[in-house]
């Protein structure tokens, strides 16, 4: 089930900004788990599963993408377009874009021949202002289905590699979302004390905008926060996390102690794999604005290990992201039956 | 409508750098108090009037502050230091004239350069003309602001004037209140502070009054001129309907909204998608759980210069696109 619904999830668009359009998707895989859907005002999904005592629990992956909003129609059917979000221009060239204007249409981001690349141009690192999107059509035509603020999303379908791993566009921050359907499908089996809000938050790739409302709306005791990190490959440095070794615990000023220590302890005592990271100061995820919530959020941060971020490759491993969701659950059932105060109390 | 001039000349003449709003502050309550039901400063010192209603809570924002420089040292030889307050590039000052709130006036220099590319804040220095540090030592301390001088100039279509940023949305705002018609919105005018130095009026009068919808004032840049910023919005292109920036992506309820008024009631506009910059609104929409926004801009070219440009009929544009939000 978790590699349907990645499949499926990624297939489909949620452009920071634009996560409004297919959360039918989002409902079909939460629904069986969860008791109550509620957005917050930026676009957040929160789907609530019911507890028996008054503790919050607030489980936050971001559902949104980066992405390419048009900024100018040019003669002759070309699109000019800027980035939603952090995009390397490099990673764009030679790629199919679906446009989502009055109707979804396709175009193609090109370059020019090398034929006709001098030395001295072919140094030069691509920027996203030299790029253009061309779809065939007129100019004509396509003021009447594409306007400026359209955005548009790489096209690109989901594919298995070897075993479990598999790659697709949006698996930063998708895995994360198919780890909360794996914990709620293991606490719909074991049950929970605590009301957990699974939250699929928006625009964490603009500015964790989406997660600041959500946190503000749910008020949590604790939350945990889920997004890739950097996974190996031979042009890495040597101390990053491998796929296939279970979540990367964050360490550092934005995650608090006590709950991190508990986490790992969980993991030890179930055999739970884990890997670490040390994060000094910004995370750089939804723990930057959660953990300033309100009177302030204990937080814990657990990532997936991916390859190729921000790109429409990104690469992981399935075994990681069933294994973070039961290691989450287990997690939860242990804060159920212990005092949380006594745990968060420094 | 016709074009205020006086009302623009005297709003953009208001000596009001960030942190330093009081000047406009009192000028704008002076022009809107008789037309409003309630005006009130909060505590960072945002002016905040309503005209009330029983429908829905809509903030309109924009930003009195100015960008501006502030004194960090008096030398011995009576010439001042300084840094910037807001978005300034030390690579335009040179030749700048400065005026500060007690009227003196200064000019910014620079030490011997090699290259004048390499400028940085710390080879500047504003001379005051004066042979006498005594003199300078006794008018001008440290943390001291000053801002642009400029002559208020206009023509047929345009105006060129300092701090049009963001004093045009203080126009705009001023015009639609004193042409506001009965409607049950409940409506709150906001004239924020610092928004210059990272939108924080916005972020306390936001969470004051907690509104149903946001949209703020401001100017953005255009790609009507040789500056090189290559964007689709120019000068009499209407009011600027803003999709994104840095700081917010546009609600698409807010999208549609502003788009269908401007359509139904004849104002022109166009779409804007700025890839820098932000605005109040960007503060604003992540206010509690969150609040749709977006924003009227006014096109403007050489933003942050001591003359900026804009087109009086796009002005008119925005407080007739302002207006028809209220009523809706």
């Amino acid at each position: 089930m978790i590699k349907d619904f990645l499949f499926e999830i990624c297939s489909n668009q949620f452009v920071s900004g634009f996560e409004y359009s297919n959360g039918h998707i989002l409902e079909k895989y939460f629904d069986a788990f969860t008791d109550s859907l509620e957005r917050d005002k930026i676009g957040s999904y929160i789907f609530k599963s019911n507890g028996t005592k008054d503790t919050k629990i607030m489980l936050a992956a971001h559902i949104d993408e980066i992405g390419l909003m048009i900024t100018s129609i040019l003669d002759g059917g070309f699109l000019k377009f800027t980035s939603v979000g952090g995009i390397n221009a490099a990673s764009l060239v030679a790629q199919d874009v679906t446009i989502f204007g009055k109707e979804n249409i396709f175009g193609v981001i090109g370059i020019k021949p090398p034929h006709l690349t001098s030395d001295e141009e072919r140094k030069k690192p691509i920027k996203i202002e030299d790029l253009f999107i061309d779809t065939g059509y007129s100019k004509e035509y396509l003021e009447k289905i594409v306007s400026i603020g359209d955005v548009a999303v790489i096209k690109r379908e989901p594919i298995s590699l070897c075993g479990s791993v598999m790659s697709a566009k949006a698996l930063d921050d998708r895995a994360c979302v198919a780890v909360m359907i794996e914990t709620a499908k293991e606490l719909k089996k074991i049950s929970h004390k605590s009301n957990i809000y699974y939250t699929a938050t928006a625009q964490e790739e603009t500015g964790c905008r989406g997660s600041k409302t959500a946190g503000y709306k749910i008020d949590p005791d604790i939350a945990i926060v889920l997004d890739v990190d950097f996974g190996m490959t031979p042009d890495m440095p040597p101390d990053t996390a491998s796929l296939g070794k279970g979540p990367i615990v964050a360490i550092g000023g934005r995650l608090n102690p006590k709950l991190t220590k508990k986490f790992i302890d969980v993991c030890k005592e179930y055999n739970y794999k884990i890997q670490y990271e040390a994060v000094p100061a910004a995370t750089g995820t939804d723990t930057e604005s959660l953990q300033i919530n309100r009177e302030g959020i204990p937080c814990i941060l657990l990532s997936i290990p991916l390859r190729y971020m921000h790109t429409s490759v990104e690469t992981i491993d399935i075994e990681d992201v069933k294994n973070t969701g039961k290691a989450i659950a287990r997690f939860i059932n242990e804060i159920d039956n212990s005092d949380l105060e006594e745990i968060l109390c420094f | 409508m016709e074009f205020n001039s006086k009302l623009m000349k005297d709003l953009s003449n208001c000596f009001s750098p960030s942190g330093r709003e009081k000047n406009v502050r009192e000028f704008i309550t002076n022009e809107i108090k008789d037309y409003v039901d309630e005006i009130k400063v909060d505590a960072l010192g945002n002016l905040i009037a309503r005209k009330k209603g029983t429908g829905k809570k809509i903030l309109f924002s924009a930003h009195m502050d100015q960008i501006g420089l502030i004194i960090t040292h008096v030398d011995e030889k009576g010439f001042l230091r300084f840094s910037n307050v807001g978005g300034i590039n030390a690579k335009e000052l040179l030749g700048f004239r400065v005026v500060f709130d007690n009227g003196y006036e200064g000019v910014i220099c620079s030490e011997k350069l090699e290259e004048k590319e390499k400028i940085t804040f710390n080879k500047l220095y504003i001379d005051v003309a004066s042979t006498s540090p005594d003199f300078v030592k006794t008018n001008f301390q440290i943390g001291d602001m000053c801002v642009f001088q400029s002559q208020y100039y206009e023509t047929e279509e345009c105006v060129i004037c300092k701090a049009a940023d963001d004093r045009i949305g203080c126009y705009i705002l001023i015009e639609a209140i004193k042409n506001y018609s009965e409607t049950e919105t409940d409506v709150y005018y906001v004239f924020s502070v610092q928004e210059e130095v990272g939108c924080r009026g916005a972020v306390t009068a936001g969470y004051g009054i907690n509104p149903d919808i946001c949209i703020a004032l401001d100017v953005t840049a255009t790609g009507d001129s040789l500056d090189g910023i290559k964007m689709d919005v120019k000068l009499d292109g209407g009011a600027a309907i803003k999709l994104m920036d840095k700081s917010l992506i546009t609600h698409p309820e807010i999208k549609d909204l502003l788009t269908n008024l401007a359509k139904e009631n004849n104002i022109k506009y166009q779409y804007e998608v700025l890839e820098f910059g932000g605005t109040d609104a960007g503060a604003i929409h992540t206010t509690m759980s969150g609040v749709p926004s977006g924003v009227i801009s006014i096109p403007t070219r050489n933003l942050h210069s001591c003359s900026e440009i804009f087109h009086k009929n796009d002005v008119l544009e925005c407080i007739k696109l302002v207006n028809a939000v209220t009523k809706q």
